[in-house]
């Protein structure tokens, strides 16, 4: 079980939620909603076993709770769970709890679990009621990495500036640290590498960022500059697929055994520039995402040779071990540009175009190249379904431990979702 | 091209029930406990959106509304700039990221002048034939 499971300061913001139930002056509200969705690929696996029959292993969950036992404090706890092929297991964690106090209606400070502010739509990526598509654009919301960007436990500062005829600024700046599952989506990334065999931990010492927006005064149009900082990210885990047993080798023979890797960030930055413009039923934006880290990675790999055992038989014998060392750089980079324009009343359309590279040094490298379809129909103000078809060209999102048989360049998804909330 | 017409004839015809519902006598209304003078523009704004959640003592904003039904909620949404669904998906935002609280909704003007009342901190918006001597109002443009 990780770390983010075994909180207490948000087990203690529920039980005094909980306290409070029932009495109105505070007022106590409890919301969730319910999702589920079906997923199928062509080309490659993508998240999970996804291509033949497709999967039905996507979902979501969620149930909060908020008060406010004061005047101008509100408290709230957030519990979610999803399950999308190899990320998730529908385990339940607190996504958010959180103390929020304002000072003024400029200027307030949350404390405690809290979605992060990051691009114009991190802190929605698990909702899918407030958007047309059923996945954000891989390119800068990737679902893999989902758990690096959206919340941190810490504290944040939050301020409006009104600019007269120039419209407003909101600025927020966040400090905190998060735990990481260590069979996550954090240590699957590096598992995919094929440097690491297993994971044992993924800690980082510290997060912080910072956004900015400017509300202009053209109604419906906002800009936004992100910035987020994990610093000291590190990775420990092993690669023991050159371990030979006691006396698994021919006689006088060396052998390696063990790989203890920590692989360490000193700093993983990431930026985000970002434009939206609603215009009545159309809604415009575009984002452009980079993100850079110098990993260092320190190995420890133990020795053996093979000597004469008893019997005829021969032993394994550890002469000790040798150290290597080894340096690599994360520099991703991601745009898209989307438009969802609300054709009837209950029924939205939206069209994503999305390019990624892995490595901005090499764009010649993984890359993504990606065209969204995606419709959204409203059944009910609280019931949607959507249907989303996406035509990827590029690797950049696929991982080779999800696709033992090979991977194809060209690759397709085809999804449907319905979600409840209340 | 005609399916783009088609598509804008859709689109039209959808929209323009709220268009031409708008009635020029719609008031604010709030609780006779709120403290406040007059409303901007800017003011009912970020009310209606859940920007603005305390009013000036501290106490929490309570929002209100008739959802989707009637003239009224056309005229919010007009002042908004927002349709129905992004007006419910905002809010819907504000709530599951834990950042605000959902407005109460009523099923009409009547239930919505009767919550206002007897709700500190409450405001809505109702048609000015609808007002009473338990709330307070103010005019909208």
């Amino acid at each position: 079980m990780s770390h983010r499971h075994q909180t207490i300061p948000p087990l203690l913001l529920m039980a005094a939620a909980a306290a409070i139930q029932g009495a109105d002056d505070f007022g106590l509200q409890m919301h969730g909603f319910v999702s589920q969705g079906y997923l199928l690929t062509e080309g490659d696996n993508y998240l999970g076993p996804t291509t033949g029959g497709g999967t039905f292993d996507f979902n979501e969950f969620a149930l909060n709770l908020t008060a406010t036992p004061v005047d101008r404090l509100r408290l709230g706890v957030q519990i979610f769970a999803r399950s999308i092929g190899n990320y998730g297991g529908d385990s339940p964690e607190i996504d958010w709890a959180y103390a929020d106090y304002r000072f003024s209606e400029t200027l307030g400070v949350t404390v405690g679990r809290f979605k992060i502010t990051h691009g114009l739509y991190n802190e929605d990526r698990d909702l899918d009621m407030t958007r047309t598509e059923i996945f954000q654009p891989m390119t800068v919301y990737s679902t893999r990495l989902r758990d690096v960007y959206i919340a941190i436990d810490g504290a944040q500062v939050y301020a409006s500036l009104p600019c007269a005829s120039f419209g407003s600024l909101d600025a927020v700046l966040y400090i905190g640290g998060q735990s990481y599952d260590s069979s996550g989506s954090v240590a699957m990334e590096y598992e995919n590498t094929g440097y690491f065999n297993s994971v044992d931990s993924v800690t980082v010492q510290r997060i912080i960022g910072g956004a900015l927006t400017w509300n202009s005064p053209i109604e419906g149009l906002r800009a936004r500059a992100s910035l987020f900082d994990a610093h000291h990210l590190e990775v420990d885990g092993a690669n023991d697929g050159t371990l030979v047993a006691a006396g698994g080798g021919p006689l006088g023979s060396n052998v390696l055994g063990n790989t203890a890797i920590t692989s360490t960030m000193q700093d993983l930055w990431s930026g985000i520039l970002s434009l939206e413009y609603q215009f009545h039923d159309l809604v415009v934006a575009g984002e452009y995402n980079r993100e850079y880290g110098k990993v260092n990675a320190q190995n420890a790999t133990s020795l053996y040779a093979n000597v004469p055992g008893a019997g005829g038989t021969t032993t394994a014998v550890n002469l000790g071990s040798a150290y290597t060392a080894m340096t690599d750089y994360r520099r991703m980079e991601g745009a898209y540009l989307s438009a969802s324009y609300r054709i009837t009343q209950k029924c939205d359309l939206a069209l994503v175009r999305s390019v990624g590279f892995a490595d901005y040094q090499h764009r010649g490298l993984a890359f993504t190249r990606a065209w969204t379809v995606a419709a959204r129909y409203d059944i009910l103000d609280n019931w949607l379904v959507k249907a989303e078809w996406d035509f990827v060209q590029g690797t950049q999102e696929i991982f080779s431990m999800e696709n033992p048989a090979g991977i194809t360049r060209d690759w397709q998804i085809f999804a449907l979702k319905t979600t409840v909330d209340f | 091209m005609p399916r783009l017409t088609l598509l804008l004839m859709i689109h039209l015809l959808t929209a323009a029930p709220a268009a031409v519902g708008i009635q020029a006598d719609d008031r604010v209304i709030v609780n006779p406990g709120v403290a406040i003078g007059a409303f901007s523009d800017e003011a009912l704004k970020d009310i209606f959106l859940g920007r603005r959640t305390t009013w000036l003592d501290g106490s929490r904003v309570v929002v209100v509304v008739v959802l989707r039904e009637g003239a009224t909620h056309a005229h919010l949404l007009r002042l908004l700039d927002k349709n129905a669904e992004q007006f419910l998906i905002g809010w819907k935002k504000l709530v599951f990221t834990g950042r605000g609280f959902m407005p109460d909704i009523v099923d009409s003007e009547e239930a919505l002048v009767a919550l206002v009342a007897r709700t500190p901190g409450a405001i809505g918006i109702v048609d000015g034939a609808k007002v009473t001597n338990a709330v307070r109002s103010f005019p909208l443009k």
